[in-house]
C-alpha cells in the first residue's frame, strides 16, 4: 500500500460523490472555455472580414438599399448584383487622397440547371486589384486564365474539381483560407472569365446587365486611401461631389455587426462569470460539506499520525485530481461542440465566426484547466483549513 | 518512557446563564506506567475520554502540561507531535473508526505507511488481524463488516506500529463475550511486555486484567480503593 495512492482510492471507492464533483468542475470548464472560443471566434471572424475586404472605402451604385444589397453579399452570404456606368472609376480615381483603386463585379448564379450552385461569383481585375489577389497569390500563386476561378473555403468543391456557371465550365484552380464569413461562400474570377460569364448569362436568359456591355459596367470601386487622409474625408468628398454612387468606409459598413458582436461578448462574458461565481460557491459548499461528512476518516488519518500538512496534501490531491479530470472532460466537450459545429454557430448567430489556431485553443485549454484546477484546489483548501483548526479529540468526540 | 499530567484541565465553551464555560476535566495529576494496565471507569460525560484526548496528543489541554520525558508535547510542532502520535502511540478511538476507501488490510497498515515505503509491515498485520480473529476479513472494506469487527480492526491499526502506550477508548463496546476477553487478554499481554495500556471502559471484566484502576465523574479522578 501507497499512502500517495490514498487519493485515488478514496475517489475510485467513492464513485458517485467523485463522479457529482466531477460534473460540477465540468460545467466550470465548459462555461470557460465555450465561452472563450465563442467570443474569441467572433472577433476573429470580424478581424477576418476586415481584412478580406482589404479596402478603405467601398463604392457601389447610389441605388435605394444598394449599400443593403453589398452587405447582403459579404454579410448575409445572400447572393446578389448591381451595377453602374465604369466612368465612375476615372472619376473617383482623381479624387484627393485615393492611393489606389480597383473595380469589381457582383454576379449572382443560379439554382437553374446552367449552374452547379447558387453562389455568389466575384470578378476583379488583376491588373488593379490591391484586396483579393494577395488571398489568391497566397492560394494559387499564378496568373488565373479564362475560366479558372478560386473557390471560398466552404464550396464543396476540391481544387481541380469543375463547376458549372451559366453553362460555362470553370475550373477551381484554388480554395481560399477559412474567414468564417459568408466571403467563404463565394468564387471569385478575373474580368475575363466574368465577363464571359455575364455574356453566357444572357445567352441562357438571365437579364443580370440587362443589355449593358460588361466593357462599360462595374459592381463596385474598392479604394485605397493615402497615407495621411482621412478615410472619412474621402468618403464625404467623393458622396458630395460625385452624383450616382454611394461611398461607404468599411469599418462603418462593419460598425453594425461589429456592435452586435460586442453585444453578444458582453452578455458570453457575463453569463460565463455568473456561471463562475455560481459554480465557485457550489464547489465551496459541496467541497465543505464532504468535508464534515468525512470529518471523522480524516480524524482517524490524524490519530494514526498523519500531519496537517500530510492531511492537507491528501484533500488538495483528491480536489486537484477531481478538479483535472472534469476540467479535462469539460475542455474536449467544449472543443468538441466548438469546432465541429463552427458553420451551423455561425449561421444561428448570422455573424462572422472564425474558431481559433490550435496553438491558441491549446494555449485557452490550458489557461481553462490550470484556472479549474485552481478553482476546485481553493474551494477545497478553504474547508481543508477550517477543518484543521479543530482538535483531532473534538472531531472523534463529536462523531460519537 | 514515562508519560505525565501535570495539573492539566479542559474547560469547553457553553452559553449557560450562570457560566460561559464549563470544566470536562478539573485540573488533575496522572502518570502512565509502563508494563500496566490502567483502567479509568466512570458514568458517561465524566471526563474520560477528555482525559484519554489529552494524554495521547489529539486534544490539547487548557491548562497544565502533558509530558513525555520531562517534555512537554503540547509544545512540539505538529509535525513532531503527529510523528510522536505515529510512533509510540497506539490509539483506539471509540466508535467505528474504519477507512471506508481502505480494506481491513490497508486499515491496518495505514500508521506504518505514513512514513515507510516499504511493505515490511505487512506479516505484523496479518498477525494482528489473527489475532483479534478477522484475518479472513483481510481484504473487505470496513462497510462489510460488523460493529465488533471494526472495533477489532482499529485495535489491529492501534499495534501495528508496537506503540510503548495504547489508550483504548471502550475498546470492547460492540464485542461479544469471547471476543471481549480475548481482547482484554491482548491488552494484559502487551502490558506483560512493558506496554503502557490505559483502558477507558464500562467493561466489568477489565477489572481482571487491570493493575489500577480509577473513577471520573464530573471531571474528577481518584483511585478505586481495593484495586
Amino acid at each position: 500500500m501507497d499512502i500517495n495512492k490514498l487519493p485515488i482510492k478514496n475517489l475510485q471507492h467513492k464513485t458517485g460523490r467523485s463522479t457529482a464533483l466531477m460534473l460540477v468542475v465540468l460545467l466550470l470548464s465548459v462555461s470557460m472555455l465555450s465561452g472563450s472560443l465563442i467570443v474569441g471566434s467572433l472577433q476573429s471572424g470580424l478581424n477576418s472580414l476586415e481584412t478580406r475586404l482589404g479596402a478603405d472605402i467601398i463604392v457601389v451604385p447610389d441605388e435605394a438599399k444598394s449599400k443593403k444589397d453589398l452587405e447582403s453579399i459579404l454579410l448575409d452570404g445572400v447572393p446578389g448584383y448591381f451595377y453602374m456606368d465604369k466612368e465612375y472609376l476615372d472619376e473617383i480615381a482623381e479624387r484627393e487622397g485615393v492611393k489606389k483603386i480597383s473595380a469589381q463585379y457582383y454576379l449572382a448564379s443560379t439554382k437553374a440547371g446552367c449552374c452547379t450552385m447558387p453562389v455568389q461569383i466575384i470578378g476583379f481585375d488583376p491588373e488593379t486589384d490591391f484586396t483579393v489577389t494577395p488571398w489568391i497569390t497566397k492560394s494559387y500563386g499564378k496568373e488565373l486564365r479564362l475560366y479558372d476561378v478560386v473557390a471560398g473555403y466552404n464550396i464543396n468543391k476540391a481544387v481541380g474539381g469543375q463547376v458549372t456557371f451559366f453553362g460555362k465550365d470553370c475550373t477551381i484552380v484554388a480554395k481560399l483560407d477559412r474567414t468564417g464569413t459568408e466571403l467563404d461562400n463565394a468564387v471569385y474570377a478575373n474580368f475575363d472569365t466574368t465577363k464571359a460569364l455575364i455574356e453566357a448569362s444572357k445567352e441562357n436568359s438571365f437579364s443580370f446587365f440587362s443589355n449593358h456591355n460588361p466593357d462599360e459596367i462595374i459592381s463596385s470601386i474598392l479604394i485605397d486611401v493615402e497615407d495621411g487622409y482621412s478615410i472619412d474625408e474621402v468618403v464625404g468628398d467623393i458622396n458630395i461631389h460625385i452624383k450616382g454612387v454611394e461611398a461607404t468606409a468599411t469599418k462603418s459598413m462593419l460598425s453594425g455587426v461589429s456592435d452586435s458582436l460586442s453585444g453578444v461578448a458582453r452578455i458570453i462574458k457575463l453569463l460565463v462569470g455568473a456561471v463562475w461565481l455560481l459554480v465557485l460557491i457550489i464547489l465551496l459548499v459541496v467541497f465543505s460539506s464532504m468535508i464534515n461528512e468525512r470529518k471523522k476518516e480524516f480524524a482517524v488519518l490524524r490519530v494514526a499520525g498523519m500531519s496537517r500538512a500530510m492531511l492537507a496534501k491528501v484533500i488538495l490531491m483528491e480536489s486537484a485530481l477531481v478538479s483535472l479530470i472534469g476540467g479535462i472532460t469539460g475542455c474536449a466537450f467544449s472543443l468538441i461542440m466548438i469546432y465541429p459545429f463552427s458553420t451551423m454557430i455561425e449561421n444561428e448567430l448570422g455573424m462572422p465566426f472564425l474558431t481559433p489556431s490550435v496553438s491558441r485553443a491549446a494555449v485557452l485549454t490550458a489557461v481553462t484547466l490550470f484556472l479549474t484546477v485552481l478553482a476546485g484546489a481553493s474551494a477545497s483548501s478553504y474547508a481543508a483549513v477550517k477543518l484543521s483548526k479543530v482538535d483531532t479529540g473534538l472531531i472523534l468526540k463529536e462523531g460519537n | 518512557m514515562i508519560l505525565k499530567a501535570e495539573n492539566i484541565s479542559k474547560k469547553f465553551p457553553r452559553k449557560l446563564k450562570e457560566a460561559n464555560f464549563f470544566y470536562a476535566v478539573n485540573p488533575l495529576d496522572f502518570t502512565l506506567e509502563q508494563g500496566k494496565v490502567t483502567e479509568i471507569i466512570g458514568r458517561s460525560g465524566g471526563g474520560k475520554t477528555t482525559l484519554l484526548n489529552m494524554l495521547s496528543g489529539l486534544l490539547s489541554p487548557s491548562d497544565g502540561r502533558v509530558t513525555l520525558d520531562g517534555k512537554d508535547i503540547y509544545s512540539f510542532t505538529d509535525k513532531e507531535l503527529s510523528l510522536l502520535r505515529n510512533e509510540h502511540f497506539g490509539v483506539v478511538p471509540q466508535g467505528h473508526t474504519g477507512i471506508e476507501n481502505l480494506t481491513v488490510l490497508e486499515n491496518v497498515l495505514l500508521p506504518y505507511v505514513l512514513y515507510h515505503k516499504d511493505n515490511k509491515a505487512e506479516e505484523r498485520a496479518l498477525e494482528l488481524l489473527e489475532r483479534v480473529d478477522i484475518l479472513t476479513l483481510a481484504e473487505a472494506y470496513p462497510s462489510e463488516l460488523s460493529g465488533g469487527e471494526v472495533r477489532r480492526l482499529a485495535i489491529a491499526r492501534a499495534l501495528i506500529m508496537n506503540p510503548e502506550f495504547v489508550f483504548a477508548d471502550e475498546p470492547t463496546g460492540d464485542l461479544d463475550d469471547e471476543n471481549t476477553e480475548s481482547v482484554l487478554q491482548l491488552f494484559r499481554e502487551l502490558a506483560n511486555g512493558g506496554t503502557a495500556v490505559l483502558l477507558v471502559t464500562h467493561e466489568a471484566e477489565a477489572k481482571k486484567i487491570a493493575d489500577i484502576t480509577y473513577k471520573m465523574n464530573n471531571g474528577n479522578i481518584e483511585p478505586v480503593s481495593g484495586c
